[in-house]
């Protein structure tokens, strides 16, 4: 919304501020000024209309004045009107009668005011007229429009001006009425688009006897090609009317038709408004005061009853924590408009016009007294509170845990986002038998976003394995090795709920660009056995990772994810374990084996076995570790692998030797010929 | 061998990084901890009523459309604004309470250096009696000016006035740092609406503020990151720097 500085000193005669200063204290008051822009000799100051959406009354340069009257302490005044020159006396009103009917719901159309003017000479517009609409961004069209527009920016309320002749011919009366469209009723508009109007739509349209009458403009939009004013038109009605602003911003949307009196109609106009502005139009075109007799209004909803508000000085004082006296609130208030009625010292009844629909009770005055007091000025204070702390959030304390550990096993945290395509959607990652794998869990459609961003981002994502894995690749181009995770809130559709459940996902995801990728699947396994050990769980310690699959990209890559509510409940400190006080005796075995024959297995059999042996110190084999594993080519040939197992033995109170831990070595050697068909090396 | 050479060129450690935002977060988290706040995170799709109706904004008020909100044919909807939170917090903490929410936000915005679709906000509440815009303003006045004396970023604050349904009086708090010629919008706040205070069942005795902070804006001043599309890309180069 534009304000001209130039017009602001007509409503502010006393203003000295220049255009800086004003925008300097309307940021404070009321919105930032975005621009000050020079036009010829004037300047505009620009807000923003969506910082304006909850005062519609501020589409005019009338209130946006007064605001800047208010804010500056300064004197704000109504200026004359100014007559057009050319011949003004000669506009008279008119021997056509002009009858008015809302034929809508009183809500649709709660008044609609209405002249006949005759004897119009249709002309350019004066230069001082032209260059205030320039400045609005409006161009000039004729002396009529012109007008029409001028009183529009001036005071908020559209006006529409009609060629009274081609509506009406030969008639002695001019019956306008509103109404809603008919189903397929057609209208061409001022822009030479034709619309299709529904019954949801709301028209003026003139009434010819019995006959349906023909819609003459789309209301509260724009005005029918077929009655516009031309260089011939010699008579005109002027419209001046209010409109429901849902309705008209429904017709708007629906249409896709935007013009500044639907932008003005759609945040809601006082309707006080339209039998003033109508009036002041008039005087502007024929310079006369007295053809106001001529108006036709029609008020279909009566005028909202006022709303009073008390108020305490000292009430308003404790909550903005200023030390005002009454005087000067008052002078607030006045300055905005309000009328204000004192009770006693302290108290007074403040009574809301009727372009302030948004005040409704007084924490809306707090806040006009605040913001014309400026909140810069407001001495801050601080609410006293408990000394207790404030309740622990562990889910979140469990994700900062994880985030310091993952950082120390070099992991890199990023966050991708929660949109996928169709592709991906539904997919989770699910554990059977201990392997991870992506499956389709969800019907894509219980997660499709109806107005997408884009095609791609068309629905919400139900894991993070997939966009961690593209963003995996695009890193895969730059760096040899590296580890991604990402902690964050997925969607899984619950059925007949409209919310759905929201788990909390660790995802891991580990590239390597060449080498054996069983040492790729191990360090991942590494990272992740080591942040459960560092949490002190010992649950999931067997899951196997996602092998993710490379279409282009060289080299390996695994991934694990877990909802976080799992690990919540197992997350505990860390116990102190006995040290024991003498070393560990380790024995090697080294032994080739078949080539499939996995290890993880092969050592839990052993250890399997060795439990169920009689054989003294069995019990001491505390740990089997894997030392090496390796395949020459002539193993390659054989389909064999070579791997070394390194035995631990821990006694609680003394050093086991060699010759007391052999034995069972070469027993596990045996089962391993036996059983494993090994060859020892 | 060869003989010592003290002058080696030595790299820097490849160690893992959690990313800024999260950094950001947490550390903003605490200093409202620090100051009284429970933190809580936000759920990611709410239903209208949490984002709209117990927040005051009416049917087909136009106010609705100065977020681009995204939705879901099943009509829930991925949160605009972490006041989703808002009526949850008025329905499950009994008064006087404080906390602050932590959620991942989206509005269907074309991505560019200063505009994302998917975003992070840090939602507060306080509500108790006779709460004063005074205690808001220096409430958040505070935060802001420890969290700038955290980061050494020698930031001047100022307070406009502004409009959300949610909140009567609105206000916003905008910081500048030294050698910045605009303005940063940092904190939107204001005293929580009585439609609000109504809507989650509490009685007008009951009053308090409300604001959200945007964690990366003010992650990208910490930082001095010029682009927020680095914030999502998953770069390492762009990651292994914070």
């Amino acid at each position: 919304m534009k304000l001209s500085y130039n017009w602001l000193k007509e409503f502010v005669p006393s203003l000295t501020e220049t255009p800086a200063q004003i925008a300097e204290s309307l940021s404070h008051s009321l919105a930032e000024v975005e621009s000050i822009t020079p036009v010829g000799a004037d300047f505009a100051l620009e807000i923003e209309n969506k910082a304006l959406s909850h005062r519609g009354d501020l589409f005019s340069q009338t209130e946006l004045s007064r605001e800047v009257a208010a804010s500056l302490s300064r004197k704000f005044e109504q200026p004359s009107i100014t007559h057009l020159p050319s011949n003004p006396k000669s506009i008279t009103g008119s021997s056509t009668q002009l009858q008015i009917e809302i034929n809508t719901d009183a809500d649709l159309t709660p008044r609609y005011s209405g002249i006949i003017l005759d004897h119009i000479q249709v002309g350019p517009s004066p230069k001082w007229l032209v260059d205030r609409l320039l400045i609005h961004g409006l161009r000039s069209i004729n002396n009529v429009v012109d007008v029409t527009n001028y009183i529009m920016l001036k005071y908020g309320q559209p006006l529409h001006a009609f060629d009274a002749t081609e509506l009406n011919p030969a008639n002695a009366t001019l019956t306008i009425e509103t109404r809603p469209a008919r189903t397929n009723e057609t209208l061409v508009l001022l822009n030479g688009q034709t619309v299709n109007l529904t019954t949801d739509d709301l028209v003026v349209a003139k009434m010819t006897g019995d006959q349906p009458s023909t819609a003459i403009a789309l209301a509260g939009i724009m005005g029918g090609d077929a009655a516009q004013i031309s260089e011939q038109t010699t008579q005109i009605l002027l419209e001046s009317a209010n409109f429901n602003m849902y309705a008209i911003r429904a017709t708007s949307r629906r249409h896709g038709l935007r013009s500044e009196a639907s932008l003005r109609f759609e945040k809601g106009i006082d309707p006080n408004l339209t039998l003033f502005a109508l009036l002041e139009a008039t005087e502007m075109l024929s310079g006369s005061s007295e053809l106001n007799t001529n108006v036709v209004d029609n008020v279909s909803k009566p005028p909202l009853k006022e709303t009073t508000i008390k108020l305490n000085a000292d009430e308003i004082n404790y909550y903005l924590n200023t030390t005002q006296n009454p005087e000067q609130i008052i002078n607030t208030l006045v300055a905005l408009d309000f009328n204000v009625d004192i009770l006693t010292e302290k108290t007074f009844s403040v009574t809301i016009p009727s372009h302030r629909p948004d005040v409704k009770q007084k924490e809306d005055l707090y806040e006009e007294i605040g913001r014309i007091y400026d909140y810069n000025k407001i001495v801050p204070t601080l609410p006293q509170r408990k000394l207790a702390p404030p309740i622990d959030n562990s889910m979140w304390q469990l994700k900062n845990s994880i985030r310091q550990l993952m950082n120390q096993l070099g992991g890199n945290e990023v966050l991708t986002y929660s949109f996928t395509d169709q592709a991906n959607a539904g997919i989770i990652s699910v554990l059977t038998d201990n392997e991870l794998a992506l499956t389709q869990q969800f019907e894509p459609s219980l997660l499709k976003i109806t107005n997408p961003i884009a095609p791609e981002f068309g629905y919400l994502r139900s894991s993070i394995i997939p966009s961690l894995t593209a963003v995996t690749l695009e890193n895969a181009k730059r760096f040899k090795e590296f580890t991604l995770y990402e902690v964050g809130l997925v969607t899984h559709p619950v059925l007949n709920k409209t919310l759905p459940d929201e788990p909390h996902l660790l995802s891991i995801i580990h590239y390597t660009s060449q080498g054996d990728p069983n040492q790729s699947l191990v360090a991942l396994k590494s990272t992740w056995l080591t942040l459960l050990n560092q949490l002190g769980i010992n649950q999931f310690l067997d899951w196997q990772p996602l092998l993710i699959p490379l279409s282009e990209t060289p080299g390996t890559c695994f991934g694990y994810e877990i909802d976080l509510r799992q690990i919540l409940p197992l997350w505990q400190a860390l116990q102190f374990q006995p040290i024991a006080l003498h070393p560990t005796t380790f024995q090697d075995l080294s032994f080739k084996i078949d080539a499939n024959q996995p290890v993880g297995p092969l050592i839990e059999s052993i250890l399997e076995f060795v439990s169920h042996r009689p054989l003294p110190n069995a019990a001491y084999l505390i740990r089997i570790s894997l030392i090496d594993l390796f395949q020459n080519e002539q193993m390659q040939t054989q389909n064999e692998k070579s791997l070394t197992l390194r035995l631990e033995f821990q006694h609680p109170t003394q050093s086991l030797s060699d010759a007391e831990v052999t034995p069972i070595r070469e027993d596990i050697q045996q089962y391993l010929i036996d059983q494993h068909h090994a060859t020892i090396r | 061998m060869l003989p010592l050479d003290k002058t080696l060129p030595a790299p820097l450690k490849p160690i893992g990084h959690s990313h800024p935002i999260n950094q950001t977060y947490t550390t903003v988290a605490e200093i409202f901890r620090e100051m009284g706040f429970e933190l809580l995170q936000a759920r990611m799709v709410n239903d209208d009523n949490a984002v709209f109706s117990t927040l005051n904004f009416q049917k087909n008020h136009p106010a609705r459309d100065l977020m681009d909100t995204f939705y879901l044919d099943s009509g829930a909807i991925p949160i605009p604004h972490t006041s989703s939170m808002q009526n949850w917090l008025l329905t499950h903490r009994q008064p006087p309470f404080a906390a602050v929410i932590a959620g991942r936000c989206f509005r269907s915005e074309k991505l560019d250096p200063t505009h994302e679709h998917t975003f992070y906000q840090l939602e507060g509440m306080y509500v108790n009696q006779n709460v004063r815009v005074s205690d808001l303003i220096g409430t958040l006045k505070t935060a802001a000016t420890t969290i700038s004396n955290r980061y050494q970023l020698d930031l001047e604050l100022k307070v406009l006035t502004t409009y959300f349904p949610f909140v009567e009086p609105g206000i916003e708090i905008l910081a500048r740092k030294p050698g910045m010629d605009k303005w940063l919008e940092l904190i939107p706040a204001g005293m929580i609406h009585p439609q609000v205070i109504k809507a989650g069942g509490l009685d007008a005795s009951w009053n308090g503020f409300a604001w959200a902070i945007g964690i990366d804006r003010l992650t990208m001043l910490i930082h001095g990151i010029t682009d927020l599309r680095w914030l999502h890309s998953g770069d390492l180069r762009f990651l292994q720097q914070f």
